[in-house]
């Protein structure tokens, strides 16, 4: 029971589609996740083996199993936030714990199932089958599949309804979609240590500002001393002559790289208006139109937002294909009786 | 030297010692020296994170250091399936792995690009590292096959088909997993990538393996071996080879 409550709270916190909490986004918590969700597997297949009252049993809880998995669909992993807010909140809270219930009792009546009714030769055969959904999935995006790219301002005040696809034909996408807000996180700078040799400058290593020192094998200098010099560009740089052990080198403080971003994006349709953020990894689904934030350029005052935007009608039948074909190919080949080894005096 | 190379070369040195003690049959010293390898293993682990400040996961010395921990867990899990003669197979591999890793060059500090920062990351290189170090094994199991006759040769075949078949697995869920993510991520499933691709020809020779069963063992030895050439290619010319552009080349 513990297991199972473990590995769907860890599995819930891991999903993807409602708000990645940043202790997640590593996905370490979804592998943790899914290694404690093989063990209560394992330990489901041993209880629930031959066992017919257990099956009832599960039935029964079954009840709750679905209203926490309808709740944790709807709140994922901010249903621990509700929790600690208090109030209507209590609803997600007591929903997270049936969804914790569910994790062992799930596993029971599937493992019952599965011991009962499931041989080798027909997992091999959803193998085979899942093969099958995901070349059908493929042919049909193959010859139904719409891609375009949707480029948004964030200056704009009017919703873009259409997109123009890279053969010039316009499509509508039923709905409009605005970018508001554009939120952009960058990594604190790294600074680069060249050496003159010959006529270039070489990357000799990557200083990482320390309390603001940098430090490279015994030597430090302090990072203020970096910056930009009068007529010499936007570059920030330090000049270090040349010297008896070295070369004339030189420390630049290099381009910042991108940590992360979003887009506040308002999604418009006949019924009304309303909010949603755009992540990285998080795309959207609207109307049989999947949105994608792909990049983004800062131009002066506004951001120009790169969006893909996709229609295929063939990707969910893809994607349960590849599902299956990774559970039935783990049941294939983990599921089956050893062969006695040869010579057996070899064993041990 | 910095801390993470000491505890590379460490780790080395008792996975050799552990694969000696098991050619000497001297079982309990090298289970002892095995858990003080993971042990090893495992601090390496939290000294790459700490310097990555993210899972490490973001440079070929990064993953090469992730294989001795990994080979560890493989070992526990085919502890019913692989008789314990054979430790010395996964001792080597994580061995060859570390050696790897000293070739490389140290880069500690990883700037995660946004896309990186997946639920699925973690989880899809695992399952691949903790694939490719049992497809090592294998490979390792079946090139010593080749040295000996008789039924000691039969034995070896089906040890190495069993480490294949819990490796397998492993491989299928990280190359669609990495689809599942992917479609998430850039928008698209399948984009036709070399990395993509090479990982999609090994997966097919796998297959084309577990589908000659009854084929000669001769046949399914070269198979074997075949597969693992072209899980070298995925694994490591499509990320070293300077002049390949590829989606997947922040992995450099």
């Amino acid at each position: 029971m513990l297991l199972g409550a473990c590995c769907v709270l860890l599995m819930t916190g891991a999903f993807p589609l409602l708000g990645v909490p940043e202790i997640y986004q590593s996905g370490v918590m979804l592998l943790l996740g899914i290694l404690t969700a093989a063990l209560a597997l394992s330990g489901a297949l041993c209880l629930a083996r031959k066992k017919i009252s257990r099956l009832i049993f599960g039935c029964i809880a079954s009840f709750f199993c679905i209203a926490g998995l309808i709740a944790s669909y709807r709140y994922g992993a901010e249903a621990i936030n509700y929790a600690s807010i208090g109030g209507g909140g209590w609803f997600a809270a007591v929903a997270m714990g049936c969804y914790g219930m569910m994790g062992l009792l799930f596993f029971g009546i599937f493992g019952y199932l599965l011991t009962r009714f499931m041989t080798r030769n027909l997992w091999l055969a959803i193998a085979h089958l899942s093969l099958g959904l995901i070349a059908l999935g493929a042919y049909l995006d193959f010859c139904f599949e719409e891609r375009a790219s949707l480029t948004l301002a964030t200056s704009s005040t009017e919703p873009t309804e259409s997109v123009i696809t890279p053969d010039g034909r316009e499509l509508a996408l039923g709905f409009g979609v605005r970018a508001k807000t554009f939120k952009v996180s960058y990594y604190p700078s790294p600074y680069g240590l060249y050496e003159r040799q010959g006529n270039a400058w070489k990357l000799i290593a990557t200083l990482e500002d320390k309390d603001g020192i940098l430090h490279h094998g015994e030597e430090s200098w302090d990072s203020k001393l970096v910056k930009t010099n009068l007529g010499m560009g936007d570059q920030a740089y330090l000049a270090l002559p040349a010297s008896s052990s070295n070369a004339m080198r030189l420390i630049t403080r290099e381009p910042a790289t991108v940590k992360n971003y979003e887009a506040n994006c308002e999604i418009s349709h006949r019924k009304g208006k309303y909010d949603l953020v755009l992540r990285v990894n998080e795309p959207i689904e609207r109307q049989g139109w999947g949105l994608s934030l792909i990049n983004f350029k800062e131009i002066g005052n506004q951001t120009i937002i790169q969006i893909q935007a996709r229609s295929a009608p063939g990707r969910l039948i893809a994607m349960s294909g590849m599902i299956g074909l990774i559970i039935s190919i783990a049941a294939s080949c983990w599921w089956r009786k050893e062969d006695i080894l040869l010579p057996s005096n070899s064993q041990s | 030297m910095s801390l993470i190379t000491i505890l590379t070369i460490l780790c080395l040195l008792l996975q050799l010692a552990a694969a000696t003690a098991a050619l000497l049959k001297r079982e309990q010293y090298c289970n002892s020296l095995l858990i003080t390898g993971c042990l090893i293993a495992i601090l390496l682990l939290i000294a790459n994170w700490y310097a990555a400040h993210a899972p490490p996961f973001g440079n070929m010395r990064h993953v090469f250091c992730f294989f001795p921990l990994a080979l560890s867990a493989a070992l526990l899990l085919s502890r019913k399936s692989i008789p314990r003669s054979f430790t010395p197979y996964f001792a080597l591999a994580s061995s060859i792995t570390l050696i790897g890793a000293l070739c490389m060059p140290l880069q500690s500090s990883w700037r995660q690009m946004p896309a990186l920062q997946s639920p699925w990351f973690a989880p899809h290189v695992t399952s691949y590292v903790l694939s490719y170090g049992l497809m090592l094994v294998a490979t390792l199991i079946v090139l010593r096959s080749f040295a000996l006759k008789g039924s000691h040769k039969e034995l070896h075949l089906q040890v190495a088909d069993r480490a294949v078949r819990l490796a397998f697995p492993f491989m299928t869920f990280g190359l669609w997993s990495g689809a599942l993510w992917a479609d998430a991520a850039w928008g698209r499933y399948w984009a036709w990538d070399i990395k993509e691709v090479w990982s999609l020809i090994t997966w097919t020779i796998y297959i084309m393996y577990f589908h000659s069963q009854r084929q000669q063992p001769e046949y399914r030895r070269v198979l074997l071996l075949t597969a693992f050439i072209a899980l070298i290619i995925t694994f490591l010319v499509v990320n070293l080879l300077p002049k390949v552009e590829s989606l997947h080349s922040y992995a450099q």
